[in-house]
């Protein structure tokens, strides 16, 4: 991976960035208490057992209520991945403004981290089945 | 007989033309520029998402989708105002054909058609939640692209492939089934755009977006073929009336 200097374009995607947060945190309190009216997950219906994904829901619900604990508890990844949207939006026009660098990955494809990036997701997969989520 | 002047230096050859932009990506195009790049992305994608500018304003692309998903909210709008009674009925046999008849005598009592508050805050909140759908959607199939080693150009030009996919929105102008047939056009216009945006293998593209939707969203996927059993059962139940 090689770092550049932020283009106007990086600039740009880090106010979109900051503005999906903002959007996300404004309507939280209008969707989440809507939130128990989605149906619920049909692969857990079928088969007894979550899908990678089940628990999103509850976790994004506890974060809102400043629950860590509890949002890691219904899906570690997700919740892990949410806070990274909230801080790094957050985050992202400042570090682009005061001209911090940009990431750049090597091209090629990359079998390391892809083994590494569905490790995670089966990992946080039987986290789930463990615990009955 | 005119006389060549002695430094006289013969006009370069023309090089190759320059390519055609997107009516929407042309400088100073106006809002009306969106109708023929609409048309251009529902009848020739392919083409249409090779002339997509990787360098013009990020604005233009990502407004092209916010203008669209507004459309959808506003045909939604109206289709739930005509199709009111009509979808209670289908979503009542619905439930009931698979097997979740006490969910509708659940929430029944909280379906009420919408008033005007409702709908001019479904049609100023529609197109925000899609814009953070977009951001979101694009990080998750970027990341996927970058590991398989398709995301050359970045994930400035993943974010403007898939605001293009905003096309697809269109297909709520049909009833009932739009926003299942839109879901598909999606899928297509995904990869297909991706592919020309990073210059890399369909195939690639493909994974991208179907990988992350395998990955997270078995429900979903579980949750659509149930939607196609229940459907098919609902017709099959109505044909036998």
């Amino acid at each position: 991976m090689t770092w550049r200097a932020p283009s106007r374009t990086d600039r740009q995607i880090a106010w979109l960035w900051a503005s999906c947060v903002a959007i996300s945190a404004a309507l939280g309190p209008v969707a989440l208490p809507l939130s128990h009216l989605l149906p619920s997950c049909a692969w857990h219906a079928w088969t007894g057992l979550p899908c990678p994904g089940c628990g999103t829901t509850r976790a994004v619900v506890r974060l809102a209520a400043d629950d860590l604990r509890g949002a890691l508890a219904m899906n570690p990844l997700a919740t892990a991945g949410v806070l990274a949207f909230g801080v790094g939006g957050l985050g992202a026009p400042a570090w682009v403004r005061f001209g911090g660098a940009v990431p750049v990955p090597s091209p090629g494809p990359k079998p390391g981290w892809l083994v590494a990036a569905a490790l995670l997701v089966l990992s946080n997969w039987g986290w789930l089945v463990a615990n009955g989520v | 007989m005119s006389e060549i002047p002695p430094n006289f230096d013969p006009p370069p050859p023309p090089g190759p033309p320059a390519p055609e932009l997107l009516p929407w990506e042309e400088p100073e195009a106006g809002f009306g520029s969106l109708f023929p790049t609409i048309g251009r992305f529902v009848v020739r994608p392919i083409e249409s998402y090779s002339r997509m500018s990787l360098t013009v304003d990020l604005v233009r692309p990502v407004a092209y989708y916010v203008a669209l998903a507004l459309f959808a909210a506003i045909v939604n709008q109206i289709w739930g105002q005509i199709l009111w009674e009509a979808n209670m009925r289908w979503l009542q046999s619905l439930l009931a054909a698979v097997g979740q008849g006490a969910m509708w005598q659940q929430f029944a009592p909280q379906l009420v058609r919408p008033g005007v508050l409702q709908i001019v805050l479904g049609l100023v909140l529609t197109p925000l939640i899609y814009l953070v759908v977009l951001f979101v959607v694009t990080g998750v199939c970027h990341a996927t692209l970058v590991l398989l080693g398709g995301g050359r150009n970045g994930f400035a030009a993943s974010l403007r492939a898939l605001s293009y996919t905003g096309t697809s929105s269109l297909a709520v102008v049909i009833p009932f089934v739009g926003g299942l047939l839109g879901l598909v056009w999606w899928l297509i216009l995904g990869i297909v755009g991706l592919a020309a945006a990073h210059r890399t293998e369909g195939w690639k593209a493909a994974l991208a977006i179907l990988l992350p939707l395998v990955a997270c969203c078995l429900c979903c996927i579980a949750g659509a073929v149930a939607f196609g059993a229940a459907i098919a059962q609902a017709i099959q139940h109505g044909g036998s009336m």
